[in-house]
């Protein structure tokens, strides 16, 4: 061992006082996205010091790196995402040849590549995967026709199987969402033009069209949907956020949520329910007064679902509760005379969890009490609740990150660090002498209750998408992983987490 | 070569902090911390974590000092504010002012915790509480005034009684009893110090009408369980004022200073008096001795004409009982403005603050009935305490018992022969133990942690700098700058001692940032709260 190395190992042996051991540690010096799912950990970014390439790191699930894949383009290469089918990873990305996707094997090697091109003006792109193969839906502009959508689905090995299109001379639809079930069904979410009507288009396992089906969203105004899924074999679900708090655009939040059940077979209703979040606060919200009897809100809280698990044998939505707020911060100008420049924050304060029975979600509410948190985003006054939760979602920054057994994953602030900790499923509030801190201090007052954490992001389609947080958990199959980008070191850092 | 040197020099710093023993409690927010307490033989830091409206509570974390004890939480009706942490060798308690009860939270190292809750009667309106103090085998007593309602002769809401009230509460969070004592017409009564004993509880009650000009002073003796043995009343030709109270066996040895007359008659301290009495208040002994008598009994040729002119007020700090009778440490100390003849040639003798001055030890042995045979000055340095200004209104008995319930004079605990002691001088703390037969002192460690931060570098951009001349340079002219800032530092903070000639500010009403616990089991515990690191750093002394 060389001196050095002595030096160095006396030293982080004397001072590692950290709550979490580091398992893998890899240098970034430009470090953007991270993701993961059942099979890989994978990050995208740029490659230092070039302007037209970015590569793809794929690493196992404990954070050991598998391979390392380079994509070229002039005007920049665009992270879509990545999906499972089966054991393989596939990744979308749009680079110089349009939309292109890149299958990865478990060991991280590529078993596949293809480009995705039509002649039609592509709107939008999106794959669903399952174990069976892959399916590509394009919402396209047709000259002389319109818009429609287009759908063609692949075998695992690309291969073009069977392809489906819906150009309707009743009126445009355009592709909102889609899921696909074990035997290949497709399930796709379709809104009506810019009305405030959506339909149901299944298109069956050999790709023909088994149902196009309008949805009763019982009048409900502002509906929007964001959760929608195959629920089982025969049902599809999908959660909706209803009305809003204020008249402005992108201003509020919801005033409740609907929760539909399809038949997966003809699309045809199977249970409607709708929650208002101010019957939520009435049931088991904060209240005040002598009586304790008036509720702290005005308008209760929002909730969005974050996940759908079996509690007890019944199907329970997982909910976090929020309010948004904006927050106006002027800057004055350096030039004599010039007008202060104005930044809008939105500011999402993240609440308490919610346990709803699909079946029944006004009855035997369970209300999970944990501190509260706020992130900011710089978002200008655009941004409406449903893109704010989206992006913390994709973020991983709501504070639900996935069951461990019968506990809810979480993190959180506390004492100005991040941290995560468990929550045994039938507690009522978070037990705050377990949580594992972690992390740098958290960029905000010492001072400030609750703390919270201020995001620049600007909205809207970037060739650069980067992740908004550079640290958090991450589900790697079934056990979750650390992760934290130390921006002094510029290493990443792995740490396996055993949270049962 | 650079980079191994450095990395070396990295090592070394570390070692040195961490050589002595100096742990740290990581991810602890410094605005958040209520406090740091002893709790028996163990010291935590508690920490506001928020409130939770579901159940209107507010939450708090306890960390301990030990790192095998893991973190404890619990929760408290919302709007209670921490008002004392009792504790003895097994037994700790948070005890919290609520709008509508007293919550008292009882921790034990590796126990979740027990909240009792006292609920005010329906005819009594709710006070807070004022004083409390713990008996060795966990028995609590607290003290606070009582408004009792009910209806006047044209049946409207009135107060009927008031007085003051005696909770005593057992180690499992029992009440064990309460007392109500009336308060008679146009009196002011008040619990003004009390003295935890091996038997039960002796407080001293003051009654004051400004109106008559009438004070007296009374010393009560309660069992273990509340219940009142005995009175003596200690103000009469002279007015007493005890510093400190023991039970030995079937008696009480009572120590402090004395007025001649009343408080609003004297003028100075007279000297030191010793009691013994009965638990039923009854005189066994008196002795009363006056500053000259004392300087008589002085041991060798010692001179003790400062401390003993009557300027001076004796802090009883210990009574142990010996082969022959009682050992009295005391500590002297005066009380005064603290313009010091530099701020008053300079124009800035406008403070408000009250400074107080504590010098020697004084060590008094005594015979079985407390007449003093000999009298001993332990020298020490001095050291001036800024309280601030707010203490001053209070009374001088208030004032040291306050003080001494606080440790904020050096004295810390007796161990032995041994003195335990900190000394302060220009903010820095030393502690040491003073012989108190010999007067041999040991070497002071100093009580004040100097944690060194070790901050996380590139190893990337360390290898540029040291191939970088300009960088390397730059790097070393910025060390030299933040030198340069020390020593002006340094030299600001040596002039305004040279003026202010104070070596140590305490605040009742503020978090001590820093300090010294003397555990249950003597061990010697220090802390410091860091705002920069987020961490509380602590170490054991011996």
């Amino acid at each position: 061992m060389s001196i050095n190395m002595l030096a160095m190992s006396l030293l982080f042996s004397s001072i590692s006082t950290a709550q979490v051991p580091v398992d893998f540690s890899h240098r970034y010096d430009l470090f953007q996205t991270l993701a993961s799912n059942t099979n890989h950990i994978y990050t995208f970014n740029q490659v230092p010091k070039t302007f037209d390439k970015s590569e793809i790191f794929v690493y196992d699930l404990e954070g050991k790196q598998l391979n390392r894949f380079e994509f070229q383009a002039k005007r920049g290469v665009t992270f879509l995402g990545a999906n499972t089918m089966g054991e393989n990873t596939v990744f979308k990305i749009e680079g110089a040849q349009g939309y292109e996707i890149l299958v990865v094997n478990k060991a991280g090697q590529e078993i596949g590549r293809r480009t995705f091109d039509l002649e039609d003006k592509i709107r939008s792109f999106d794959i669903v995967t399952n174990d069976l193969g892959l399916t590509a839906i394009y919402e396209v502009k047709r000259k002389k026709v319109g818009v429609g959508i287009v759908v063609v689905h692949l075998d695992t090995k690309l291969d073009s199987t069977w392809g489906y299109e819906n150009f309707r001379e009743d009126g445009k639809y355009f592709y909102y969402g889609a899921d696909l079930n074990k035997d290949g069904s497709l399930a796709m979410l379709l809104k009506k033009g810019n009305t405030n009507a959506y339909s149901l288009c299944l298109i069956g396992p050999s790709g023909n069209e088994k149902a196009l089906v309008d949805i009763d969203i019982k009048g409900l105004s502002k509906y929007s949907p964001y959760l929608f899924q195959y629920h089982s074999e025969t049902e599809i679900l999908l959660v909706a956020d209803y009305g809003s708090t204020s008249e402005e655009t992108f201003q509020g939040y919801p005033l409740g949520m609907h929760i539909l059940k399809l038949n997966a077979g003809d699309g045809s209703e199977v249970s409607s329910s709708t929650l208002s979040f101010n019957e939520v606060q009435q049931a088991v919200g904060d209240k005040h007064g002598e009586k304790n009897d008036i509720p702290v809100h005005q308008v209760g809280p929002a909730l969005r679902v974050l996940d759908v698990q079996t509690v007890k044998g019944k199907a329970a939505l997982i909910c976090e509760s929020y309010t948004v707020g904006e927050r106006q911060q002027s800057v004055p100008s350096t030039t004599e005379g010039m007008a202060p420049t104005v930044t809008y924050f939105k500011q999402v304060r993240l609440m308490d969890f919610y346990l709803l029975d699909i079946d029944a979600p006004k009855t035997a509410i369970h209300r999970i009490w944990k501190p509260s948190r706020v992130i900011e985003l710089e978002a200008g006054t655009f941004g409406s609740s449903d893109v704010l939760c989206a992006m913390l979602k994709r973020n991983g920054l709501f504070s639900y990150q996935g069951m461990a057994g019968e506990k809810l994953v979480v993190r959180g602030y506390g004492q100005m660090f991040h941290y995560f900790n468990t929550i045994p499923i039938d507690h009522t509030s978070e037990p705050l002498k377990n949580r594992v801190f972690f992390g740098p201090k958290l960029n905000c007052q010492p001072s400030q209750m609750p703390p919270q954490m201020s995001y620049t992001k600007e909205f809207g389609s970037s060739s650069l998408s980067g992740n908004l947080t550079r640290e958090g958990l991450l589900k790697a199959g079934n056990s979750f992983l650390l992760f934290n980008y130390n921006t002094t070191t510029n290493q990443l850092n792995f740490s396996k987490l055993n949270l049962n | 070569m650079k980079n191994i040197f450095l990395t070396l020099i990295l090592v070394a710093a570390c070692a040195q902090a961490f050589a002595q023993g100096m742990k740290k409690l990581e991810y602890i927010n410094p605005a958040q911390v209520v406090g740091v307490y002893k709790l028996g033989m163990n010291s935590a830091v508690l920490s506001n974590e928020g409130n939770r409206g579901m159940d209107k509570q507010d939450i708090y974390t306890l960390h301990f000092m030990d790192e095998t004890i893991p973190v404890q939480e619990f929760a408290v009706n919302q709007r209670s504010s921490l008002f004392a942490v009792e504790s003895s060798k097994e037994n700790s308690v948070f005890i919290f002012n609520g709008q509508k009860e007293l919550s008292l939270v009882y921790v034990r190292p590796n126990a979740e915790p027990s909240i009792s809750i006292i609920e005010t009667p329906s005819d009594y309106q709710f006070h807070g509480l004022y004083e409390s103090g713990m008996i060795w085998d966990g028995s609590l007593t607290l003290f606070r005034i009582y408004t009792k309602l009910g209806k006047d002769r044209q049946m409207r809401d009135s107060v009927i009684e008031s007085g003051l009230e005696f909770i005593t509460v057992s180690s499992g969070g029992k009440v064990i009893n309460t007392r109500y004592e009336k308060r008679s017409d146009y009196t002011s009564d008040n619990v003004v110090s009390i003295f935890p004993t091996a038997v039960g509880m002796a407080y001293v009650i003051e009654s004051n009408s400004s109106k008559t000009k009438e004070y007296s002073l009374s010393l009560v003796f309660s069992d273990r369980r509340g219940k009142v043995n005995g009175t003596y009343l200690l103000s009469q030709a002279n007015t007493l004022f005890p510093t400190e109270v023991i039970a030995d066996y079937d008696q009480y040895v009572v120590a402090g200073y004395y007025l001649n007359g009343s408080i609003y008659s004297a003028k100075k301290t007279e000297g030191l008096f010793i009691q013994v009495l009965k638990p039923d208040g009854g005189l066994i002994a008196t002795n009363t001795y006056d500053w000259d008598n004392l300087k008589s009994k002085l041991k060798g040729n010692q001179q003790g004409d400062y401390l003993f002119n009557g300027k001076m007020n004796m802090m009883v700090e210990s009574i142990s009982a010996t082969d022959n009778g009682y050992r009295i440490i005391c500590e002297s100390y005066s009380y005064g403005s603290g313009v010091t003849p530099a701020e008053f040639l300079i124009g800035d003798n406008s403070s408000s603050s009250s400074v107080v001055s504590v010098y020697d030890f004084v060590v008094f042995e005594t015979g079985k009935s407390g007449e003093v045979t000999s009298v001993n000055i332990l020298k020490t340095e001095p050291c001036n305490i800024d309280v601030g200004p707010r203490l001053g209104s209070r009374g001088s008995l208030q004032v040291s018992n306050l003080l001494k319930r606080y440790q904020i004079f050096p004295y810390k605990g007796l161990n032995g022969n041994k003195i335990q002691y900190v000394r302060y001088k220009k903010g820095e703390g030393f502690y040491a133990e003073i012989d108190v037969l010999t007067g041999e002192i040991t070497d002071g460690k100093p009580v004040l942690l100097k944690p060194v931060i070790v901050e996380e570098v590139d190893e990337d951009y360390e290898a540029m700098k040291e191939k970088s001349k300009t960088i390397d340079k730059l790097d070393r002219f910025g060390k030299r700058l933040d030198g340069f800032s020390e020593k002006v530092d340094e030299v600001g903070t040596n002039a305004q001692y040279g003026i202010e000639k104070i070596d140590r500010y305490y605040n009742p009403y503020e978090r001590m940032n820093s300090g010294l616990f003397i555990l249950e089991d003597k061990k010697v515990i220090t802390y410091l709260i860091s705002p920069e690191s987020f961490a509380i750093y602590y170490e054991l002394l011996n």
